[in-house]
């Protein structure tokens, strides 16, 4: 392997250490272990915000009273800062999974929202017209017009917010936990095995490449009118 | 009220209400009815209120004052039985051709199968069986303009609305619609208000043309075609009426730039 060098294997190990270490945590299934239990407190807190997030989204941006009511509290809670509310998460939730799942919950749910929000009321006036016109009522609209009009919008709130799952999942086990990716980086640390440390940050940082490629690739299946506009922009 | 008029308004003026200071009225006082299977036009300068006034006939709008009927009934909201055409098409992208074309019959609670029936009917009479699963982005522009008038004929309307529908097309384009629109109306004997500026297409699709004049629209001149179908745009006739109305048409024309840049 190519070495730039001597430097303190524990300030920067050589790309050789890390491989044979990412290698062997590979095999024995450590990083696996870690990874897993990572992805699924981010799936779940995630998901909680999809559906909650989504559905709020929906009824404030169509509902004029939704919008009067929820407005000034979204706008209300939406400064908070994620990582602040942890220390609250454990008093409240304790270290095991459910101060994570809020964590998660609370950083990915206004992404989806605010998107939510935005799509729905972008929807072009246009379309409400003709299907206004071709007999369609309030609750017709928002379903087969105003839902799928957003639904790119939706989209999109959702690739920002499983980007910031994936930092706050890290932030979140570093302060409690037992295991996960996030844990790994920071007990790692503690005992000087930096190539684990630089293990767990690629581990994290190519499962979440993975994850935004398959919401890009989902895009381009789902919305194929979109992807034809970028290219005739193009 | 009126009894044989398909449609029928009655002293409608339309108001915008911006601030108590810009008040613009958009059209004033207009009196208009369109017997059964007219196919009628609307001429004016660009920014005085037809396609406004369309608006209304078709429901989406409400104007300050005056009545519209369709077949004496007053009209209140947009429905099914007022079909309308835009400029922009307005197609669902999300959805395919043969989709968008159903759009009206899903709202109407059709089961599947008829719903795909006579959607593709409508398609055919408009010339683009074969074209059921492709998306409104894979077509051209008139062939978007196409599905937008199969699907305004689905719910078998009684009065057809067009808004500019061949104004975003170029020259060939718009003339092979154009005839093709004639060719559909002239089978289907829709009741049809068409909104344009351009005084040629206007001669050639209607029966009568209603020359509006600038802001706040009212109706300048009425004229009859009376010109026999399928009309040739290089006929004598044609051409000595387009020349006549475009001659009005322009009379209109300077006032109306002074009120755009005065507002």
């Amino acid at each position: 392997m190519v070495r730039f060098g001597e430097a303190d294997p524990i300030i920067l190990p050589s790309p050789s250490t890390i491989a044979v270490t990412f290698v062997a945590m590979l095999i024995s299934g450590e990083l696996a272990f870690h990874a897993v239990n990572s992805i699924a407190r981010l799936a779940i807190g995630y998901s909680l915000a999809a559906v909650t997030g989504i559905t709020l989204g929906l009824l404030v941006g169509w509902f004029r009273v939704a919008n009067d009511f929820f407005t000034p509290l979204i706008e209300l809670t939406r400064p908070i800062s994620p990582i602040a509310l942890i220390p609250l998460a454990i008093l409240w939730f304790g270290i095991g999974l459910g101060s994570k799942v809020f964590v998660i919950t609370m950083a990915t749910f206004f992404p989806i929202l605010l998107n939510t929000i935005a799509g729905v009321k972008n929807t072009d006036q246009l379309m409400i017209r003709a299907a206004r016109s071709l007999g369609a009522g309030h609750i017709r609209l928002l379903l087969t017009v105003s839902i799928p009009s957003a639904a790119p919008f939706i989209h999109t709130g959702l690739r920002i917010a499983l980007s910031i799952g994936f930092i706050v999942i890290i932030a979140s086990e570093m302060v409690a936990a037992q295991n996960g990716l996030g844990w790994l980086i920071l007990d790692s640390e503690r005992v000087y095995r930096t190539d684990i440390v630089f293990v767990g940050i690629i581990a994290i940082s190519c499962l979440g490449f993975v994850a935004d490629y398959g919401m890009r690739v989902l895009g381009r299946v789902l919305f194929p009118w979109i992807h034809a506009k970028e290219q005739q922009n193009a | 009220m009126p009894s044989r008029a398909k449609i029928e308004i009655c002293n409608v003026s339309k108001v915008f209400d911006g601030s108590q200071r810009s008040r613009t009225a958009v059209f004033d006082n207009v009196n208009l009815s369109l017997s059964d299977g007219e196919f009628v036009s609307l001429v004016g300068p660009s920014g005085c209120g037809k396609s406004t006034l369309l608006l209304c006939v078709a429901g989406l709008e409400t104007q300050s004052q005056g009545k519209i009927f369709l077949e004496g009934k007053l009209i209140t909201k947009p429905g099914p039985e007022l079909a309308i055409v835009f400029q922009e098409y307005a197609l669902f992208p999300w959805r395919s051709v043969i989709r968008n074309v159903e759009y009206g019959l899903e709202v109407a609670g059709i089961p599947a199968g008829e719903r795909a029936e006579r959607a593709r009917e409508k398609l055919a009479l408009v010339g683009l069986i074969g074209f059921e699963d492709y998306w409104p982005h894979e077509l051209s522009g008139g062939m978007r303009q196409r599905v937008a008038i199969a699907r305004a004929l689905v719910t078998e309307p009684k009065v057809l609305l067009l808004d500019e529908p061949f104004g975003a097309l170029d020259a060939l384009t718009r003339s092979s619609l154009q005839k093709e629109l004639s060719r559909i109306c002239q089978a289907t004997k829709k009741t049809v208000l068409f909104v344009t500026h351009s005084i040629s297409e206007a001669i050639y699709l209607s029966d009568r043309i209603i020359l509006l004049s600038k802001r706040p629209a009212s109706i300048r001149l009425e004229v009859e075609t009376k010109l026999p179908r399928p009309r040739d745009p290089y006929d004598l006739k044609f051409v000595a009426l387009q020349e006549k109305l475009e001659r009005m048409l322009l009379e209109e024309l300077p006032d109306e730039t002074k009120a755009i840049a005065a507002a």
